[in-house]
């Protein structure tokens, strides 16, 4: 038995535009830990009917690409939700998606965003050298919110 | 004083797009322009990969139609090696294709334009939206989720995974359904079904009560192009090239996509990165198309099964025959999907869905083909041209989106033409004027998610560049 509760990775973004494409890297490198309880979903969007995963779940861990942020920053998402936000596959971010989960089931599992330093976001698979790093650096802070 | 509005971003479609509408010296509309402003670079990045990479490349241009591309791609590569895809091979793919209409369909018509029909035009734009509509109504918004999840989850039973699945491959697929798989797609149907019922009987009420208003929403006669079948039935994958006009006389027919080029011509717009394709021998801009389930519903003469051919009836009964508003759009994808649920259900009832003889196998025996596949959005050509190694020397994609263009941007201007008359714009306006590019369910993904996330921000700009008045929409 898994000593953790149940547990949502969503890594997304677009992985034919270079470091955007990190946070389904760091889910897919979740994905092969293959930890007991943890469903880990590479996408390439925030779509609606991930609400329904999330409704499952007791924590739910984002993973994204993020041209701000310089090193690996957990962001835990503790006010997640809002009604007034428009919602878009392209436009939605994990508050948006958390919002639908409350509204549609009325589940509000605790919440993280982890943002891995990205810089570019051209045509192409190659990943910096920053976002390689980070990555690494992503799953391994995943996986202490997992087992906290 | 000529004006400009900018409408910059709009919301809720698939893509960041801008709208330029413009006023003339009385107030009134003069013309409107629907900008793409993403770059699509990918058929440059193509050039120089395996021909058999391209299924799994191209599916990941979106996360939202990423079969489209699987099968145009698949179907381009089994003309390069010049083989007859196995009948088990050929159903496979298309189970997956009417999966991916469905799931694309509720997407576009639960979460993306419902919030229109259910909440109105204008209504608060901050609450019209997926959150206003589960609050309106949270048991559709639910079925509506479910819907969706449906048709991803048979592609996931075929592809093993819900988007960018490389399993669609030039020869056929790569694996059959399974035992389990049949099981779960039969147990899943009714329910299905039982949604798409509820949505139909929906959109019925709000075009009694709104069908006069929705006549803005882009009626204009224009050409209709897709695949029909042999029979000119309703076609997603196969049989061949339909014009049609608004009166419902055929154009041309029987047109082969391998030359696309004799009937189809691009032009370039300076405004645009979008091209504007246009039937050929009516030259541009007469030359409009419309394509899409619109389209779709428009050239065939039946669906092939009986629920489907049921509401079909009763639609062209309501439109008149031919319908030339793109605000049935709508309830195109609502016939659509009920056509798709019924054909799914005959097709995973065929004992050749399990059948492991599914592909057949070639080197390269061409160096070129064109491969045409019907996308939710319309039809969509992959066109290779390799050398004797299979290497991509030049790729050329023909979207769906981009052949709705011209008749975007007329949708646009007739809904500014009639909404807008003085310096003055009202909120109204700019809701049915997003709500028109809705229609089409424009896909201009390429875009990175994480950069570039605006509000809604419209301008009013002076003929001599001053921006007059701003509005901004969070």
């Amino acid at each position: 038995m898994p000593t953790w509760e149940k547990v949502v990775v969503i890594g997304y973004g677009n992985t034919l535009r270079r470091d955007d494409g990190a946070g389904q890297k760091v889910a897919e490198a979740v994905a092969a830990r293959g930890w007991e309880n943890v469903l880990s979903l590479a996408v390439h969007q925030l779509t609606p009917e991930l609400a329904a995963e999330i409704a499952t779940a007791d924590k739910a861990i984002f993973a994204d690409a993020s041209p701000d942020a310089k090193t690996v920053e957990v962001r835990e998402i503790a006010d997640n939700f809002r009604e007034n936000l428009p919602f878009s596959p392209h436009t939605s971010d994990p508050k948006g998606l958390l919002s639908l989960t409350k509204l549609l089931y009325d589940k509000n599992p605790k919440a993280w965003w982890v943002l891995i330093p990205a810089l570019d976001f051209e045509f192409g698979e190659e990943l910096s050298p920053v976002t390689v790093t980070g990555i690494i650096d992503a799953v391994a802070k995943i996986e202490q919110l997992i087992i906290a | 004083m000529a004006k400009t509005v900018v409408i910059d971003p709009v919301t809720r479609i698939e893509g960041h797009a801008k709208i330029s509408i413009y006023l003339d010296d009385a107030g009134e509309v003069s013309d409107a322009q629907f900008h793409v402003v993403e770059y699509r670079g990918f058929e440059k990045f193509c050039e120089g990969r395996p021909m058999w990479e391209m299924a799994g490349i191209t599916a990941r241009i979106c996360g939202i139609c990423p079969v489209s591309h699987l099968l145009a791609s698949a179907k381009t590569g089994d003309k390069i090696q010049a083989v007859q895809v196995p009948i088990a091979g050929e159903k496979l793919r298309r189970m997956m294709n009417l999966a991916q209409f469905t799931q694309s369909h509720a997407l576009s018509f639960f979460h993306l334009s419902s919030p229109d029909f259910l909440l109105g035009w204008d209504s608060d734009p901050a609450t019209r939206n997926v959150f206003g509509l589960m609050a309106a109504d949270p048991d559709l918004a639910r079925a509506g989720i479910r819907l969706r999840q449906f048709g991803q989850t048979v592609i996931e039973l075929l592809g093993a995974r819900k988007i960018h699945a490389a399993w669609a491959v030039p020869g056929g697929v790569r694996s059959p359904l399974s035992e389990e798989g049949r099981t779960w797609i039969r147990e899943r149907l009714p329910e299905s079904r039982a949604t798409l019922d509820i949505a139909m009987n929906l959109f019925k009420r709000f075009l009694d009560e709104f069908g006069a208003e929705a006549e803005v929403f882009g009626t204009f006669p224009s050409l209709f192009m897709g695949l029909v079948g042999k029979n000119g039935e309703w076609e997603h994958y196969g049989g061949h090239i339909r014009f049609t006009d608004s009166n419902g006389n055929i154009v041309a027919d029987g047109l082969s996509e391998d030359n696309y080029r004799d009937y189809l011509g691009e032009a370039v717009e300076p405004w645009s990165y979008l091209k504007f394709p246009y039937y050929k021998p009516m030259g541009y801009p007469d030359g409009i198309y419309r394509v899409g389930p619109l389209a779709r519903v428009n050239i065939c003469s039946h669906f092939g099964t009986p629920d489907a051919d049921k509401e079909l009836r009763e639609f062209r009964d309501r439109v008149g025959g031919v319908a030339t508003s793109s605000f049935m759009y709508h309830y195109a994808r609502l016939l659509e999907i009920l056509a798709c649920l019924e054909k799914i259900e005959e097709l995973v009832n065929d004992p050749d869905i399990t059948s492991k003889r599914c592909r057949a196998e070639a080197g390269i025996n061409n160096l070129e083909g064109v491969g045409v596949s019907e996308a939710p959005r319309g039809t969509l050509f992959h066109h290779y041209q390799v050398d004797e190694n299979g290497i991509l020397k030049k790729v050329n994609l023909i979207i769906a989106t981009g052949q709705n263009n011209l008749g975007m941007n007329k949708t646009v201007t007739q809904i500014a033409k009639h909404y807008i008359h003085s310096n003055e714009i009202p909120e109204g306006m700019l809701n049915r004027v997003e709500a028109g590019i809705r229609c089409y369910d424009p896909c201009l993904s390429c875009s990175t998610h994480a950069a570039g996330q605006m509000p809604l921000h419209v301008q009013l700009v002076a003929g001599d560049g001053t921006v007059v008045d701003e509005v901004y929409r969070d």
